[in-house]
């Protein structure tokens, strides 16, 4: 080797040695813009149509339709109620927001909602009944950080700095609360406040507005908690002939057609557990979840075989599908391998059906061959009842 | 409630941070230009979490990503226009510093980005040939051809006498030089 090429490796060494300063990288931001980039890809792919189609079509099903749940978890209703709400019905809604602003995407579990807007990216988190609780000691947080806490999650994400005594929210205390994201960085300024006892509400955004507190109160004062303004999220496939104990855990969804249609969620049962090292995970061993989007051709992929998986491709029902077996991540899922059932045009649908572990309650070839698919481009037939 | 996604996403970068600003700040030579590097490259892998997850070597992907965005960053017009106007006369002439290092990153600092990441690559990351060919997206005779071409400049740039030469080097030739590669 040469005189410079080893003082180049000494001198690279040298470099990555020193002091980092201070970071300004913000991990929450990169979820947030890769969110935005998913659901842009999203909405492509679901091919949303015109905003004002989508309006009309919103205000008319928000009033129309009926709120059906066939499969809701048992306690669980559109109020939350000890703790547990609807994964299948947002708990909460805005009544108000800026002009030009609107719900784009969010998600629901028993234990939270999650509302993001698609301009300013106002953020909308909800927590059930006794999913919080105020700590002067959070477990994420980085050391001399001000006390004290409000902890709704092990992630960074979910515990707010309660640094200040904010007006109250509708008769309700509140509280200045940024947002920690991690590497010791503030990410955004949240109001934080209870909408009900031992129930809490964090709004806040990503982006810098004009009259940030007038409008943060203004959308705070105006947020709807089990109101009748939260639609049903709709589905455009229906697993069918599934266990009777079977339940969606949590749902995602993207703004289509003027309604919340589910894009991601998850299976689970009274008494499975969560896997992962952390409580709040909603995949459970065995049971499947669900990917779903408007059909790419390069959605699947097919592994020859080695550490990376094994493929075979068969046809069900007509459809091409890619089934692959995923080795175990090392310290995730408790260290399961998993599985994955890829159609990558099932009626102009992409449809990933995944679960972690070697015995699935129902074959993922089962799933796919007993599902019904609504048809993307109709959304008439799209049902607020993902299994049957 | 997070989507599991965010959560594995979070810990795993959170865990790496250190790790992606190391390379980057090496690639960048500025600790800004390198935390815009890093916001953009693991953003780009929240986007692609799935993929990446059953990637043999996640670290080795992200690596790719953060390479691969330096690379891209540094082709666009943006940045030719504030490299010209901003980075030149400050990276030219700073080698009466007699200290090597600060000579050394100098001219670093004034290789071509292709060049600089394959010495980062090779030297830094200790990756082979054909992995940094993999990384860079060309082939190993690009990168061997490169890695040759950077070695030669920087004996240029510091001259036989390591923290002297490059401050005798006209200033004009570095500037032309990278005026070409930017062009």
């Amino acid at each position: 080797m040469s005189t410079l090429e080893t003082r180049l490796r000494d001198h690279f060494e040298q470099v990555a040695a020193r002091d980092q300063p201070p970071s300004n990288v913000s991990i929450a931001a990169a979820s947030s813009r890769g969110q935005s980039a998913l659901r842009w890809r999203g909405a492509r792919r679901i091919g949303v149509p015109a905003l004002a189609a989508s309006a009309v079509l919103a205000v008319a099903l928000a009033g129309v339709l009926p709120v059906a749940d066939a499969r809701r978890p048992p306690g669980a209703q559109l109020a939350g109620v000890h703790g547990q709400l609807n994964p299948l019905i947002p708990y909460a809604a805005f009544s108000w927001l800026p002009a030009g602003e609107r719900v784009s995407s969010g998600g629901s579990s028993r234990t939270s909602v999650e509302l993001s807007t698609g301009v300013a990216g106002w953020q909308l988190a909800v927590y059930a009944r006794g999913q919080c609780h105020r700590t002067m000691h959070a477990p994420g947080a980085i050391h001399g950080r001000p006390a004290p806490w409000l902890v709704c999650g092990s992630l960074p994400l979910e515990q707010y700095a309660l640094t200040g005594t904010a007006p109250a929210v509708r008769g309700h205390e509140a509280f200045w609360g940024p947002a920690f994201g991690p590497e010791g960085k503030w990410i955004h300024s949240a109001l934080v406040w209870t909408y009900e006892s031992g129930g809490w509400a964090v709004l806040s955004r990503t982006v810098v507005i004009k009259h940030p507190v007038q409008t943060i109160f203004r959308i705070a004062d105006g947020v709807m908690f089990g109101s009748p303004l939260s639609q049903p999220d709709r589905f455009a496939v229906q697993l069918t002939h599934v266990p009777a104990d079977w339940r969606v855990s949590t749902a995602y969804f993207q703004r289509s057609h003027g309604m919340q249609l589910a894009y991601q969620y998850y299976v689970t049962t009274s008494t499975a557990a969560s896997l992962g090292v952390r409580p709040g995970w909603q995949f459970s061993a065995n049971l499947p979840f669900l990917d779903i989007f408007k059909s790419e051709s390069w959605a699947c992929y097919f592994y020859p075989g080695g550490s990376r998986g094994s493929s075979v491709r068969q046809v069900i029902n007509g459809y091409h599908v890619i089934l692959t077996h995923f080795p175990a991540l090392k310290g995730a899922y408790s260290g399961l391998p998993w599985e994955q059932l890829c159609a990558p045009d099932a009626d102009g649908l992409t449809v990933m059906i995944s679960s972690w572990g070697t015995h699935p309650e129902v074959p993922l070839t089962t799933l796919f061959r007993n599902m019904k698919l609504l048809g993307l481009d109709r959304p008439s037939n799209w049902t607020t009842q993902p299994l049957r | 409630m997070k989507a599991a996604r965010d959560a594995e996403f979070a810990d795993y970068v959170a865990a790496r941070m250190p790790s992606f600003r190391r390379l980057a700040v090496l690639l960048c030579h500025d600790w800004q230009r390198a935390d815009d590097l890093v916001q953009a490259a693991i953003t780009k892998l929240y986007v692609h979490w799935h993929r990446a997850k059953t990637a043999d070597h996640m670290d080795a992907y992200v690596r790719a990503i953060v390479v691969r965005e330096f690379l891209d960053d540094r082709r666009s017009s943006w940045v030719k226009r504030v490299a010209l106007g901003g980075l030149l006369p400050d990276a030219a002439v700073v080698s009466r510093d007699p200290d090597l290092a600060m000579d050394l990153d100098a001219a670093l600092a004034l290789l071509p980005p292709g060049q600089r990441a394959t010495l980062v690559l090779r030297f830094y990351s200790d990756l082979s040939v054909e992995q940094s060919a993999e990384i860079l997206g060309c082939s190993a005779g690009t990168v061997k051809s490169q890695t040759a071409k950077a070695l030669d400049s920087l004996r240029s740039l510091l001259g036989p006498e390591p923290g002297r030469a490059a401050a005798d080097s006209p200033r004009g030739t570095h500037r032309d030089s990278l005026n070409g590669e930017l062009a």
